[in-house]
């Protein structure tokens, strides 16, 4: 077996001991945590070219700089690229070089640092408080939208002024630009044609000096959030699964989808063992998914068997009497709407988001989440000098976003899957054409069993057989 | 103010020993030092010890330069008698710089190094013109030529421009001129090992043993070396890397012990779902990893035991793949196994080896 290792484009000597490579998607009882594949630490002997690949590192008096810096790697079997475009990061020497090989290029957190949503651009769609700039924002479907809410803790009717109404921003807006000014490309179509996700909004996260006429900075109020949490938050509210693939490309598509699918890869020629069956997985009885403020008095229910549920508050069940009885399986960053006291003719309910104090002090808040819903009714927009009568005009809603919505839209296969939790270690023939065409958004079939399975995790070593970790579908 | 060397590699220096320079330096308060070194990026940065005393040792730096291609022979030619070679001397400059707060001064040498090492105890000869094989004063040389095989010799370093001839005192014959075109080490073939040889080709045609051939630059003598040349030989041929830095070559019995052996690398499920009507087996073979061992004798004189003593301890030896003289054949590599017990009370003794090498399967 050809095995080679490149570290800054020089072709490194290898020793006895073979690289051993962990492929892994997210962990099933993370949802959202943005992972990748990785590599066990490799020793590197110390041979005299070695050495000066890493500028003499450990030599006596060396000034070398290689361990503070991320190398770049390829790793090659028998022509394959299995790592491309990695890093090599040295950690330690003895008698030989400890070195980490991380394979695609930094992870998505890495990329994307302590950057936060301001850090962005968002000039394009600065505008000024004047009726036309908010009637001309209800057709927006990206950017920004003025939609309908309580934000000066107010009396809200059918004649709204220009001041007591802000922007909202699209969810996919912050996301899009979170990826094109980080260079990143995002695979998968849930960007691009998920109706719910795309009709979500964020509500300004302060309030600001709007009088008539005045510039409204988008970049200004958006939430200020870092650019990491947006992404691992909408991973999570949408059940997205992410699987680095290249240099900053990273494929997104949803766990439910996954495995919901009929796109199964039969891998029954490829095993040769199944060595161990764990039952338990890192969960609860009843795991929740929260909203940032979901202990702040929101309206409880209880079904008949059930447990306690609020709009900003819901769970997946798992059907396993061993388990602790409840914990989080995630909070968003993100604040529920609740309905505002003050309504006077509108025909649906308005949702408070103070951005201003009753003094008219503006607010620094956590920023909602929200859905855009249209009313049918006549709405008039003033300002002190003009007016203009609508029957689109948007309003916030919570519809598409309340926490059973996310459970029920996003979580019902993954419940499935974890009921009846069967997870297990095969051993399996994979070649390095295998590894290279590895998918773990596609579902594995064994004859041998007669069931489908979910790839949780690969470790790899050329030459030898993988052992891989699969959680069975019921 | 200036640098005074205290300690340093004189001669051309063994790359693979310690070679440590030592100096002080009159800089008033000075207390760091770059030592910079022609071919490596980044300087060595050392600090004085409470006598101002500054330390160093070269061997890690130099070995890089001499490692490079690893211990193969990258040299082999066959379209001549001579050549200057690369990769087995190197002249190296280093630049010591002494720093204080505020100023600093320099020196900058230049060493030689040779690709071996040498053992405590033993002669660094001054000679340039010394053999790369073992020599007791670096001045005489004895060497065993197996005709038909390929044979060469290493010149430590020849200067560019020099003027080189073999004179044997036997015959009284002399070779053509041999001009170095380069300051390093200098091959010369003796056999190319297809029927092209010195006598074949009246470069310098040798007797059958013993031959006292003296090697001159500009017609004054520089080297011994006595050459026992034998003939009719067949067997199993080894090259191999000595300590001098240069290569060394012998013949063994042409009867010997052969063993193949094969490792299994696992078996795994053949997943063909058979009923035993059917079925052959539930499992098959990855593959096995194999090898080829043979058992190889010679004997050899105290002369030859000084050439095989390095056999047992060298980082590569190549085994010839024809045992027929004058038949072409190639090296491979192979690891070497065994003892050579020595009796220096005998004339002659018994070398016996294990060579494994390596034998291509088919895996999964």
């Amino acid at each position: 077996m050809d095995e080679r290792l490149y570290i800054n484009g020089e072709l490194v000597d290898l020793g006895e001991s073979k690289i051993v490579r962990k492929l892994q998607t997210n962990d099933v009882a993370e949802v959202g945590a943005i992972k990748s594949s990785f590599s066990y630490t490799i020793s590197l002997p110390m041979t005299s070219k070695n050495k000066s690949i890493l500028d003499m590192l450990s030599a006596i008096g060396n000034t070398s700089r290689k361990p503070y810096e991320v190398l770049t790697c390829n790793y090659i079997v028998d022509g394959i690229y299995l790592v491309e475009n990695g890093a090599a990061i040295v950690k330690e020497s003895n008698n030989t070089y400890k070195v980490n090989i991380i394979d695609g290029g930094a992870e998505l957190s890495s990329v994307l640092g302590e950057q936060t949503v301001r850090d962005l651009d968002f000039s394009e769609y600065n505008h000024n408080v004047t009726v036309d700039d908010v009637v001309d924002s209800l057709t927006n479907t990206s950017g920004y939208i003025y939609a309908i809410g309580d934000y000066k803790n107010e009396t809200v009717d059918d004649n709204i002024n220009v001041r007591d109404i802000v922007p909202s921003i699209f969810v996919h807006t912050i996301v899009e630009k979170i990826f094109e000014e980080n260079g990143i490309t995002a695979n998968g179509d849930f960007f691009t044609t998920d109706s719910e996700y795309l009709n979500e909004l964020v509500t300004p996260s302060n309030g600001y000096d709007n009088d008539y006429n005045d510039s409204v900075q988008i970049g200004n109020i958006v939430t200020d959030d870092s650019q990491v949490n947006i992404i691992k938050d909408t991973c999570q509210r949408h059940g997205l699964v992410v699987n680095k693939v290249g240099l900053k490309e990273y494929d997104f598509i949803k766990i439910d989808n996954i495995l919901d699918s009929n796109d199964v890869e039969d891998w029954s020629n490829k095993l040769s063992e199944i060595t161990n069956e764990k039952y338990k997985v890192d969960l609860s009885k009843y795991n929740y998914v929260k909203y940032n403020d979901w202990d702040t008095g929101f309206t409880r229910t209880r079904p008949v068997g059930g447990k306690y549920y609020t709009d900003a508050e819901y769970y997946v069940e798992i059907d396993d009497e061993n388990l602790q009885e409840e914990d989080d399986l995630f909070i968003s960053i993100f604040r529920m709407l609740k309905s505002s006291r003050d309504t006077s003719g509108i025909t649906k309910p308005v949702y408070e988001a103070l951005l201003w104090d009753d003094s008219g002090e503006p607010l620094e808040i956590t920023s909602y989440i929200a859905s855009v819903a249209r009313l049918t009714q006549d709405i008039t927009f003033t300002s002190s000098t003009d007016s203009e009568v609508v029957n689109n005009a948007a309003i916030l809603s919570i519809e598409d976003v309340k926490a059973k919505d996310i459970v029920e839209r996003s979580y019902t296969n993954y419940q499935l899957l974890m009921n009846d939790y069967r997870e297990k270690t095969m051993i399996l023939k994979l070649s390095p054409i295998d590894i290279y065409t590895l998918r773990f958004d596609k579902l594995k079939y064994f004859k041998q069993t007669g069931r489908r399975y979910y790839l949780n995790s690969v470790q790899y070593q050329a030459g030898q057989t993988a052992k891989a970790v699969l959680i069975e579908l019921n | 103010m200036a640098i005074t060397i205290t300690k340093e590699p004189t001669g051309i220096y063994p790359a693979y020993n310690d070679s440590f320079i030592e100096f002080t330096s009159d800089l008033a308060d000075n207390y760091y030092a770059n030592i910079s070194i022609v071919g490596i990026t980044l300087a060595f940065k050392i600090y004085a010890d409470s006598d101002g005393v500054y330390l160093f040792n070269l061997k890690e730096s130099i070995k890089v330069f001499f490692n490079e291609s690893g211990f193969d022979d990258s040299n082999v030619f066959s379209n001549d008698y001579y050549k200057n070679i690369e990769g087995l001397y190197l002249s190296k400059g280093i630049t010591i710089t002494v720093y204080s707060d505020t100023t600093s001064e320099q020196t900058v040498r230049t060493y030689e190094f040779f690709k071996g090492l040498v053992q405590f105890g033993e002669n660094i000869s001054e000679n340039d013109y010394k053999l790369l094989c073992y020599s007791e004063d670096g001045v005489n040389h004895s060497l065993t030529y197996f005709e038909g095989f390929p044979f060469a010799f290493d010149i430590q370093k020849v200067a560019n421009g020099d003027s080189l001839k073999l004179y044997s005192r036997n015959t009284g014959n002399e070779t053509e001129e041999m001009l170095a075109t380069d300051t390093g080490a200098f091959r010369i073939n003796v056999d190319k090992g297809e029927g092209n040889n010195w006598t074949s080709d009246n470069f310098l045609p040798l007797t059958s043993g013993l031959n006292r051939l003296e090697i001159r630059e500009d017609g004054n003598f520089k080297t011994n070396l006595l050459l026992t040349k034998k003939e009719n030989c067949s067997g199993v041929y080894l090259k191999w890397f000595n300590s001098k830095g240069g290569y060394s070559y012998y013949l063994f019995n042409r009867y010997y012990l052969e063993d193949i052996s094969g490792e299994s690398l696992g078996q795994i499920l053949n997943n063909k779902f058979n009923n035993i009507q059917e079925a052959k087996g539930n499992h098959s073979s990855i593959g096995k990893s194999g090898a080829g061992v043979l058992t190889i004798k010679a004997d050899y004189n105290r002369a030859e035991y000084e050439i095989l003593k390095d056999l047992l301890l060298s980082p590569s030896v190549q085994m010839y793949t024809s045992e027929t003289a004058n038949v072409k054949g190639g090296f491979i590599d192979v690891f070497v196994t065994g003892s050579l017990p020595h009796i220096n009370k005998r004339e002659n003794n018994t070398i016996t080896l294990g060579i494994t090498r390596e034998v291509i399967t088919a895996n999964l």
